[in-house]
């Protein structure tokens, strides 16, 4: 009885609410415009640039999800990435980068 | 009459730490809110396990996996929680996804001690009943004595520890995928194919 009771008033303490938040991770679909180290600019597809961040435990995969690596990563190469904002850096850190056809770099200039 | 009194004053005593618990309940929820994106504090978290362990009858805490192990258990079982769990639980059972991270409390790492160190009969418990006041849901269908499927998920989850990343790159495929995933996948490959005409993919990507 009186343990019955305690895990009643215990429970009173606990108030959740199940609440489905948003993801956090965000697709960058373009062209790689320029490689330095590990970062990345992406041209976009509105013409915008956007610099990514490649670290260890960034996947690479090929356009039908299977493994690639990170040097089949090239300027022209048609990427989606999946990123997540480095709060530490202000830069998006790739998740995941499938990877896609390199077009000829003189079409991007 | 002593009897009576010392009755009484265990109601009053019971009324008492009722009333201060809701009081200091709705003191704590004031002053946090009702967002989810907090994690539980360390006295919340051990409270819920305490009375989660409280609730679960000792009958069933200590109830034995009917189901023996063997590789096709584990096999059914994997497919089962990458077609039923993962979307929380994310198919190494890290929690690591945008539910499992959105709930409050958020998701637990099923390879950790906390899971891990549960009796078969808690986590067949927790599966089939479902955990009130957090996103868990009560899965087990019909009676629990014929709810094997749950007890063959127990078996998965004391194999999520040692998972190797082969076994986890098959359930990706097993994984539900929404027609909006499928169409967003048809775009994907045609744009990396060289198709310009797709358009892009905004905002937030949902795990």
């Amino acid at each position: 009885m009186s343990k019955k009771l305690l895990a009643c008033s215990l429970t009173i303490l606990i108030a959740a609410a199940v609440v489905f938040a948003h993801g956090d991770a965000t697709h960058i679909m373009g062209t790689v415009s320029a490689i330095q180290g590990d970062h990345v600019t992406v041209k976009l597809q509105d013409g915008k640039a956007q610099m990514v961040m490649f670290d260890k435990s960034t996947k690479y995969l090929d356009a039908q999800k299977k493994p690639a690596k990170k040097e089949d990563v090239k300027v022209g190469t048609k990427v989606v990435i999946d990123a997540k904002m480095d709060e530490k850096m202000k830069m998006f850190l790739a998740s995941e980068v499938r990877i896609g056809i390199t077009e000829n770099h003189a079409d991007h200039k | 009459m002593a009897r009576q009194a010392r009755s009484g004053l265990f109601a009053l005593g019971s009324l008492g730490l009722i009333v201060l618990g809701g009081i200091s309940s709705g003191w704590f929820i004031l002053g946090r809110g009702f967002s989810a994106r907090d994690d539980p504090t360390a006295v919340e978290a051990f409270i819920a396990r305490r009375v989660r362990r409280l609730a679960t009858p000792r009958g069933d805490r200590d109830a034995n996996n009917p189901v023996a192990k063997s590789p096709e258990v584990i096999s059914e079982a994997m497919a089962h929680f990458a077609d039923h769990c993962a979307s929380c639980h994310a198919n190494d059972g890290s929690g690591d996804t945008s539910l499992g991270k959105g709930l409050y409390p958020k998701t637990p790492d099923l390879r950790r001690a906390a899971t891990q160190n549960l009796t078969d009969g808690e986590l067949f418990y927790i599966i089939h009943n479902g955990i009130r006041l957090t996103g868990m849901p009560a899965f087990g269908q019909g009676p629990p004595d014929q709810d094997m499927d749950s007890w063959k998920l127990v078996h998965f989850i004391r194999f999520l520890p040692g998972i190797t990343s082969e076994e986890l790159e098959k359930m990706k495929e097993m994984n539900p995928v929404s027609r909006h995933e499928m169409e967003e996948e048809e775009a994907i490959r045609k744009f990396l194919a060289g198709d310009d005409s797709q358009p892009a993919i905004e905002g937030h990507k949902h795990d």
